[in-house]
Parts: structure tokens; sequence; C-alpha cells
């Protein structure tokens, strides 16, 4: 809500200061977002009259000028295209300082100037405009800028919450401010008049959504007339241009008071009005000219069709025109349910509709009404008839009653009941006592106050939130539980980052094309209304938003990357939504920096492997059993990460064919692990195996090339030999001193038995055991 | 005895004379091997009498001793002087960078959650967890903010279809752990969040920390004695001052903004209130037995505030040189 300092101060007899009036009102939860104040950034600045004008000696495009500044005349050399004899401009003088520069004594191109003529943008007045401002010729010569356009005047813009409708009009502000000073409201005199017989059929046919609609007819006014200044420019620091006289009272009233209200040309309505629902189909013009059609929308009609949206806008044929003459003007009171998402669903948003959807004093529709009638009639003339009005019945608002213990005990402090009441009364709502309890009538402008809390926050909003002490709560000091999610969240975030991992935090949302490139689904989870079209479905994987960043830093000259994010993924899966936490992460380029003491080299699946196998305990890594549905990895490096034979998730190597799609050379890994699955790694229980040593054997057999590793250890494991500890790989060969088909794998055997040091025999009947696993599962041949 | 202590001094200069261990042994065994001077004495010991023998031997046994401590004592240079010179040999620029030394780094929205996480949990505030795309019911409606409301336009909502949108704030998690846990109530709950916004103080995805906490009289100026005690350990200030002013949440009343003091002036913070007794309705709690508060702060805002970052962007774009500064 903007408005202008000095229609608020129309309605007071006390001075009100600009500074105290914002502190006020942003204090007690009118929030005052801006000030404009021409007062201070146009001093200096007079109208001036050119009153001789020559062609510059030096330059094409310059003139010398000699302008008549009241006192004296001055040569200022100008270079606007309009300026010539006998016109009157502002006229910045020495020492005048405009947006961005103070005007000096000059010399251009070698011809002295005192001044400055300006045009409305270098006043600050309008966005952009060609030429000297010319002001109107009856102005002196020397008078102020500020008074010669009336801009002795600041402009207040109060962002208001959308529970303060009541405050969105002139009366509602001062009803604040008359509230928080204890002043007295002025309210604007309306001339009474004479009131003609009206001929014009109204009806409304629901009444649920248009409770009230009251009508007149003006008959004979003159629409061309001019309207004082005054009422321009406050409409204007409301931010409303003037379009004609009945269009710009309509707008004076609905600025007052709070009521939308709309003038039809009454020659242009064909037959009986009626406020009824749009049928199907129905189209309208509105008055900016767009053609809208309608579902079943509620429309003010006449006998051919639709004249009017209700609470948006009116419709452009019945609009009122310079050389309109008989008029038919509406107030109503539309409900806010049947008027909330119309204009939006039509990407309108209209001065009427905003205050209609946030709710108008039903109360105030007659007394708009004829406030607006004389108005017209005072500067328009014409004769106004009797009022009609169709009125269904109201639900009255409910007195509220208050238990005065109530206002401490939510508040968490005193306030005397004297104070509470005298607050309540300044805000004219109506206090009985009733012992312990306050019965609040509620004027019908304040249909926000609905129950004891809100009438509490009236009472400390005016009492000053300031005032508001704090203290702690008192509660029990029941411990909360050490383990939570979010503590093992964190815990895994800094494994990850000891091994060299950056935190990503990405968009939830990616491009549609990456999520089927990169996270291989075609079946994402649709955004209705994206912020681009580059965001525009939720994310199955990370991956495609870790690429993006890994393209970002490539650019940046890095060749090295480790990322990581915890964060949802959304699938569709049987058309349900289903929302699943995921650790995800990148691997890009090299394994170590260029350095002076070693070799670079590029990462592969191993690095990647070990890293997940140092932050994750039992983490082992299998053939992929699902590679079909991971169409984005390189099919020969791609393996399942299970831990407890469970699988929880996935390690493998970006296709060449995608790399090169991106335009990458270095290799890059991608690994994702559901962190549901993996929660409860850390051994609780202490295990006592320290008290006999523990014996290490070699073992190195030949099997073909293309026995997994991974299964020869899982068997052995399997087979759960007693006193084995550990079996591990430490040496893999291939090569020349080898059949060609052949590789050579050596394995570490760790025992040791609980209680006593493992006999020669013991031992060799373990080994046994296991090279006949090997020999029997996978054909292996024991080497010397 | 004469002609022995000679060989003395002899094996003394040939001794000194030398400067390698290997070379060293040649000349031990030419004074002590078995066909020396020591050797050859020793077997001229036979020739003499039995009175002059023990005599004889005893001194030949001294020069011995004498002759291989010279040796010994010459033998421990030679080594320290050997050592002195490999080590010199071996040592390194200890100025040279060490080896792979890359870390990684925490995301500063994550360190500042974390640390909003602890200063909460000292004071017995669980953290509750709920889904981001978010039904229609637990957004807006349970919040008090019926289908109509205009509180929906302020919003700025990303849809995914008539039932379900990315939650607007972390609101609804309130709503979900309300619906699950009888009071006393006291949770927080981070996370992301998601408006149709988008410039230098605007990202479509940003993230909030919401507060509840629900018992038989926990009223307003707790809430502002929590919020304040919170704002004061987060910026490490005990001087920093909270004000309230007047505002309107669908889902709180008496509903306030939070200021805080900052740089000789006052600066929003975030949005709280007493929980609106239609929400408790909403969750089956009784507002007639219950009552509490709510509280909603900006994560990037509190990160930006303390590590003076301008431009909301930087999180989310995921330059390096961001990152690795590891703001926390």
């Amino acid at each position: 809500m903007k408005f202008s300092l000095n229609w608020l101060q129309d309605f007071f007899d006390e001075k009100l200061d600009l500074a105290n009036l914002v502190d006020k009102l942003t204090m007690a939860g009118l929030e005052v977002d801006e000030v404009i104040s021409f007062t201070e950034s146009l001093k200096n600045i007079v109208v001036g009259e050119i009153t001789s004008i020559n062609k510059h000696p030096d330059a094409d495009k310059l003139n010398v000028c000699q302008v008549n500044v009241g006192s004296q005349t001055l040569q200022i050399v100008c270079g606007a295209s309009n300026a010539r004899k006998g016109i009157k401009v502002p006229c910045a003088l020495v020492g005048a300082k405009l947006p961005g520069f103070e005007i000096k004594k000059a010399k251009l191109r070698g011809v002295e100037s005192l001044g400055m003529l300006c045009s409305a943008k270098e006043l600050g007045l309008k966005e952009d405009a060609d030429g000297l401002y010319e002001l109107d010729d009856n102005l002196k010569p020397g008078i102020d800028i500020i008074t010669a356009l009336s801009l002795n005047d600041s402009i207040i813009d109060v962002s208001l919450t959308p529970n303060r409708a009541d405050c969105l009009s002139i009366l509602g502000i001062a009803r604040e401010v008359a509230a928080l000073n204890n002043y007295k409201i002025k309210l604007p005199t309306t001339n009474s008049i004479k009131h003609d017989k009206s001929t014009k059929d109204i009806s409304v046919s629901n009444q649920e959504s248009c409770p009230r609609y009251c009508a007149l007819e003006i008959r004979s006014v003159d629409n061309s007339k001019k309207l004082p200044e005054k009422i321009i420019s406050y409409l204007k620091a409301s931010g409303i241009d003037s379009i004609n006289p009945l269009v710009d009272l309509t707008n004076y009233v609905m600025l007052e008071l709070g009521q939308p209200m709309h003038v039809f040309d009454l020659d242009k309505l064909q037959g009986p009005v009626v406020v009824r629902n749009a049928n199907k189909s129905e189209k309208i013009t509105l008055l900016n000219g767009t053609e809208i059609t309608l579902k079943d929308e509620l429309v003010i009609a006449d006998d051919s069709g639709p004249v009017a949206l209700a609470g948006v806008m009116g419709g452009l044929s019945t609009s009122t025109q310079i050389s309109t003459k008989n008029i038919l003007v509406e107030a109503a009171f539309f409900n806010p349910n049947s008027i909330a998402g119309v204009a939006r669903s039509f990407s309108l948003h209209t001065e009427s509709s905003h205050r209609f959807e946030r709710g108008v004093d039903y109360n105030l529709a007659d007394k708009a009404l004829l406030r607006l009638a004389s108005l017209i009639s005072d500067y328009c003339g014409g004769a106004v008839s009797e009022m009609k009005e169709i009125r269904a019945k109201f639900a009255k608002i409910e007195p509220i009653v208050l238990s005065v213990n109530k206002i401490s005990k939510i508040l968490g402090y005193e306030i005397q009941l004297n104070d509470v009441i005298k607050s309540l009364k300044s805000l004219q709502l109506e206090v009985e006592e009733m012992g312990e309890k306050l019965k609040i009538n509620i004027p019908s402008y304040r249909f926000d106050l609905k129950i004891e809390e809100d009438i509490i926050e009236e009472v400390i909003r005016l009492n000053g939130y300031d005032n508001i002490k704090s203290s702690l709560p008192q509660a029990s000091i029941k411990p909360l539980p050490i383990k939570s999610n979010f503590k093992n969240d964190l815990k895994i975030k800094n494994l990850f980052v000891q091994a060299g991992y950056h935190e990503l935090i990405s968009y939830s949302f990616i491009d549609e094309k990456n999520e089927g490139l990169i996270n291989g689904n075609t079946d994402p989870v649709r955004i209705d209304n994206p912020i681009a079209s580059n965001l525009n479905v939720m994310r199955s994987h990370l991956w495609a938003s870790h690429i993006e960043a890994m393209q970002f830093n490539v650019n940046r000259g890095y060749d090295q990357l480790k990322f990581f994010e915890i964060a949802n993924t959304y699938k569709l899966i049987n058309n349900k939504i289903v929302e699943e936490k995921v650790l995800s992460g990148l691997v890009y380029g090299y394994v170590n920096e260029r350095a002076w003491n070693q070799q670079r080299r590029l990462i592969d699946f191993f690095d990647v492997k070990g890293d997940l196998e140092k932050i994750f305990s039992g983490l082992v890594v299998e053939e992929c059993i699902e590679k079909d549905n991971f169409q984005q990895f390189h099919p020969g490096k791609i393996g399942n990460l299970k831990t407890n034979k469970q699988i929880v998730g996935i390690l493998g190597n970006l296709h060449p064919s995608i790399t090169q799609k991106i335009d990458i050379d270095l290799p890059i890994f991608l690994f994702e692990v559901k962190l549901d699955k993996v929660i409860e790694n850390t051994q609780t229980k202490f295990e006592d195996n320290f008290k006999s040593l523990p014996v290490k054997r070699d073992i190195s057999v030949l099997v073909e090339r293309d026995v997994s590793v991974g299964e020869m250890i899982s068997e052995v494991k399997k087979a759960n030999i007693k006193n084995i500890i550990d079996f591990k790989i430490f040496d893999l060969y291939q090569g020349d001193k080898i059949q060609q088909n052949k590789k050579s794998v050596a394995f570490l055997i760790l025992m040791q038995d609980t209680y006593k040091t493992l006999e020669e025999n013991e031992v060799e009947k373990i080994v046994q055991t296991i090279i006949n696993i090997l020999e029997e599962k996978f054909k292996a041949e024991l080497r010397n | 005895m004469e002609d022995l202590n000679l060989l003395v001094e002899l094996a003394k200069k040939e001794f000194e004379a030398c400067s390698k261990l290997a070379e060293l042994d040649h000349i031990k065994a030419k004074f002590l091997g078995k066909s020396g001077p020591i050797a050859e004495a020793m077997k001229s010991l036979s020739s003499l009498s039995n009175e002059e023998k023990p005599k004889r031997g005893a001194e030949i046994n001294f020069i011995k001793n004498k002759i291989e401590e010279l040796l010994n004592q010459r033998k421990n240079d030679i080594a320290q002087t050997e050592m002195a010179e490999q080590l010199k040999k071996d040592s390194i620029d200890v100025t040279l960078p060490g080896r792979n030394t890359s870390v990684g780094s925490i995301h500063p929205i994550t360190s500042t959650i974390n640390t909003v996480q602890d200063i909460f949990h000292s004071i017995g505030f669980d953290v509750a967890d709920g889904p981001e795309i978010e039904d229609d019911f637990h957004n807006f409606t349970a919040l008090n903010i019926p289908k109509s409301h205009p509180a929906r336009a302020m919003h700025d909502t990303f849809y995914i279809n008539k039932e379900y949108v990315l939650r607007t704030h972390t609101s609804p998690v309130q709503i979900r752990y309300m619906e699950n846990n009888k009071p006393p109530i006291r949770i927080i709950s981070p996370g992301r969040v998601y408006r149709v916004d988008s410039d230098a103080t605007h990202s479509p995805m940003f993230h909030q920390v919401e507060g509840l906490m629900i018992d038989e009289s926990v009223n307003f100026s707790n809430l502002k004695g929590v919020v304040e005690v919170f704002l004061q350990t987060y910026f490490e200030d005990s001087s920093l001052q909270v004000r309230f002013r007047p505002s309107y949440f669908p889902f709180t009343e008496p509903s306030a903004e939070i200021d805080m003091t900052w740089d000789k002036g006052w600066l929003e913070i975030g949005g709280c209130g007493m929980v609106h007794p239609n929400v408790l309705n909403h969750v089956g709690i009784n507002p007639n037995e219950y009552q509490g508060f709510a509280f909603g702060l900006g994560i990037e805002r509190l990160a930006m505030l303390k590590h003076g970052i301008k431009d909301l962007r930087y999180f989310f774009n995921h330059d390096l040189r961001f990152l690795e500064q590891r703001l926390g």
C-alpha cells in the first residue's frame, strides 16, 4: 500500500512527523518498506523561462539560453532539442544536487553556463523522458519547483501482511495512526445530494458469492472536466495514473475508504443488470483489451452477456469515455472465496482483486457509493438517483470473550487490565467487563479478529512488542538420544572429507535431458511450474548435478575432483512419488597433484573402491546384477556395493560415450550409497582375541583370467574355516611368465586361535583346506 | 719391554693414518694377527724361565690390550666420521611440500546446520525430518492456510500436481511430528525448501530451520528468550540484542518478525509466534491444555552473516575456490 503523506495528514488536526510515523507503523506491524521524498532531492530548482536562445558559437548541438529565474536572468548552455524561446522549464541553480551530480558554475566549449535546464528524468520524476520538462505556462518564473509541481509530499510504501486488509485504504492507515498516537480522525465530509428515481433493474442470482450489491445512476455527467491537481497527485502517489474524472474519482474513493467500485456507461448497458456465475465458454473483453473465456466465474452481466469480471475488472464495451453522459455506479461486497484465484487464473492482479481477495468491510459499500456519487456530482455534475441495494443476511461477527488471565499465560508477562482496555478501546473495539472476562465487540472492518489470541496480539501490538521481556522456558531435563540419523550422516560426511571429498549442495531439480542421459531415467517426477526449462524435473540420482559441478570446475582449470553429497532423490514407482535419501559422489581426473616427488596417475576403479571401503566397514563390491538398468556406466567397470549380503549401492565408470558427449577427456567415476542401509556399522561389543599370536601364510595359485577374485575370496570366507581371521589378495600377475589365458593370484592367510598359538600341523591343515576349495571351485593350480 | 712400547707407538701411528674401517682390519692383522709381533712375542715366551714367563706374559698382554684399545678408539672415530658423512649426504630440504595433502570440505550450509543443531541440542531440542515433496494438507491446510487463503499467493509454490508441492517451508515437519508425538515437544527441523524465486538474494532452493516447543505453559516471553540465546550463541556475541516486531503468519498468533542488532542497526533474521490453536486442533492437541511457540530462520542468511558472504549463489554453484575455504 503506497500513499501520500499529505493525504493521510488530511485526516488529522495534529501535524504528523514523518520519522515518527514510519517508526510507529513499522513497530505496529505495518512495515514501512520505503519513503520517497522530493523535498530534499529537489532543493535549488526553480521555474525558469527561456527569454532568448542563440546557437553556441563552437558546438552545433548546443544552444546558449537566457533564462529568467525571477530575481535575475542567467546564461545557461543547453543541448535539448525542444529548447525554445518562451517555454517554462525546471532550472537547476548552481548548488542544486540532482540525483548523481551537483550543479556548478561551468564553461561549456568556452561559454559560461550558470545552471542546468532539466528533463523529468533528471528530476527523478519519470523513468525516462526526452527533452526538457515543459511546465504549465501559468507558473511564475522563480518559484520553487516543489511548490510548482505540488511535490511537497512524501510517498510512504507500507508492506501489509495479508490479514490487514482493513489497512488497504488511507482511512485504514489513519485508524492505526489514531490508535497508536491517541489522535482523533477527521472523516472526509460528503455533501448531501438529492436523489432521483432509478430506472435500471438489478438482481443477484448468487447471493452467497455476492451478499451485497448496491448501485445508483447518475445522469448528465460531464466527463471532460479537470479534477483538482491534489486528487491527481494523491492517486499518483499510490501508483495510479489519471484516466478520466469518473475513473479517477472511483479510484480516489477506493484508496480513501477501501471499497473498490465500478462505473458503467448506462447507455451501453442492455436491459437489466444481474450478478451471476458465468456460463461455460462465455467471453468478455476486459478494460485492458484482452478477451478471456470464462468457466463459472462470478460476473456482472446484462442482456448481451458479461459486462464485468466481478471483483477483478470491468468490461471494455460498457466502460466510460470522455463523452459518457449517463452512468451506473456499483459498490458490492463479494465473498473472498468466490474471488480468490480468479485474477491469477487470468494472469491479472488489480487493485480491486487485491482487496476483494483479502476482504472488504461489508458495511462499507453503501457509504462509499454515496461518497463517490457526491464527488462525481461535485466535479462532473449530473443528477444522482436513489441507491438500489440487494442484501443477503450476514452472519453477525460474534463478539470475542477473552479471559483476562489468558493474556499473561500466552505472553508470559503481566499487562495491567486498564492498559488492556485502553489499547482495545483505542482500536475502536467495544469492551465490556464481565468479571474475569472481557467481552469484545468487533467492528465489521476488523474481520481478521476471530479468537482470543488475535485480541492478545492487538494488545501487545499497541503496548509495544518491544516491551516483551525475554525469559527461558522451564522444562524437564530428559536427555536426548545420542544416536540419531543426523549424527550418523555427519560422521560419514567427516570421513569423506578426510578422504579428500568436497561436500556439494545442489538443486533437487535438474534438466530433463540430463536426468535421461546421466541419471538414466526417462520417467521423472516433473515440476508443473518450473522456474526455468532446464530445472524442470526432480532428480532420481545426484549424478547429473555432480557432473555439472565437475564441468563448472573443469572449466576453471581443475583436473582432480572428488565430490559427495547427501540428499534426497525422487522417483515415480507405480505412479507414486518415492523420496529416498542417498549419499552420492563423483571422482574425476587424477589421483594426485602434480608434485616434485611423484608421478601423476589417473584415478581408477580401485581408488574409489578403496575410499568407500575405508569409510564403510564390511563393504564388498560384486559384479552388478542389474547392469542393464545402468546404461550410463561402462559395462565392464560397474559393481554393486554390498554390506551384510545386502545391496547398498553402486559404483561405476561413466560410459565413454557419455564422457565423449560432454567433452571430457579424463576418467569419471560415480557412486551411490543408500544411507539407511549402512547406518549401523560400528562394532559395539569388544572381542578379546589377543591371547595368542597370529600366524601368516602366503599361497599363490594360477586360475583362468575371467575368474573373479572377489568370488574366490567370498567362497573361502563362506566355508567358515575355523581360526581363519583374514584371507586377502596381495598380488595379481598376468603376463609373459605364465600362460596367456591365466592369471596368478597370491593370497595372504591370517590364522589365529582364541586361546593358544596354532601348531604347524593345524596351520597346514587350514592352508590345505583353502587350496582344496580353490582347486575344486575355480580349477586353481597351486604355484611353487 | 722397550721394543713392545715401540710397537704401541707404531700401531698408534698406523691407526691414525688410516681413515677407512676396511683398511683398519688389515692394520689390525698386521699387529694382532697370528703372525704379528704380539703373536710372535707370545710364542717366544716358551723360551723363558718359569720366573720370567708370567712377568713377560703380563707385559705382552698389557701391550696387546693397549693396541686393541687404540684400535677400538680409532674404529669408533672412523664410524662416527663415516656416519656424519652419510647423514650429511642424506640430508633433505625439509621446506619442500608434503605428499598428497588435499583434504575435502564440509559445505558451509552443513556446518551452519550443525552449529544450529548443536546449540539447540544443548537445550534439549531433538531433530526432526520430513519429505520435501509434501502434500497440500501438511504444507498449507494443516498450517491454517486453507485453499483460498491469500497467504498461499505469498509462497510462490512449486507444484508437482494438484495434490503435491515442493515444500515452501519446513513448517510441515511440525505437523508431521505433532501427529506422531505428544507434548512436551521440543524439536528443530532443518532442511531444504523451495520457492519460485531467483536472484542475488533469492534461490529457488534454500534452507530453513524450524523450531517448535509445546508444553503446558510455554509462552511468548520464552520464545523471545530461546531465540535470543540461540542468536547470541550462534554469533558468539552475548551483547547481541533481539527485537520482536508484529507480523502475520497464518500458523501462529501472536506472530512476530525477529530483528537482531547488526552493524549498528536492526536486521530481520526470521519469523516466529505462538502456535495457532487451529494448528494444534489439526494434529489432535488440545489448545486449552497445551500451548507453545514456533520459529523459522534462514540457514543461508545465518551463514552469510557469520562468514561475510555477499551473494547467495555461491552456495549452489559448486565453485571449488569457494568450497576450499572450508568456512565453518
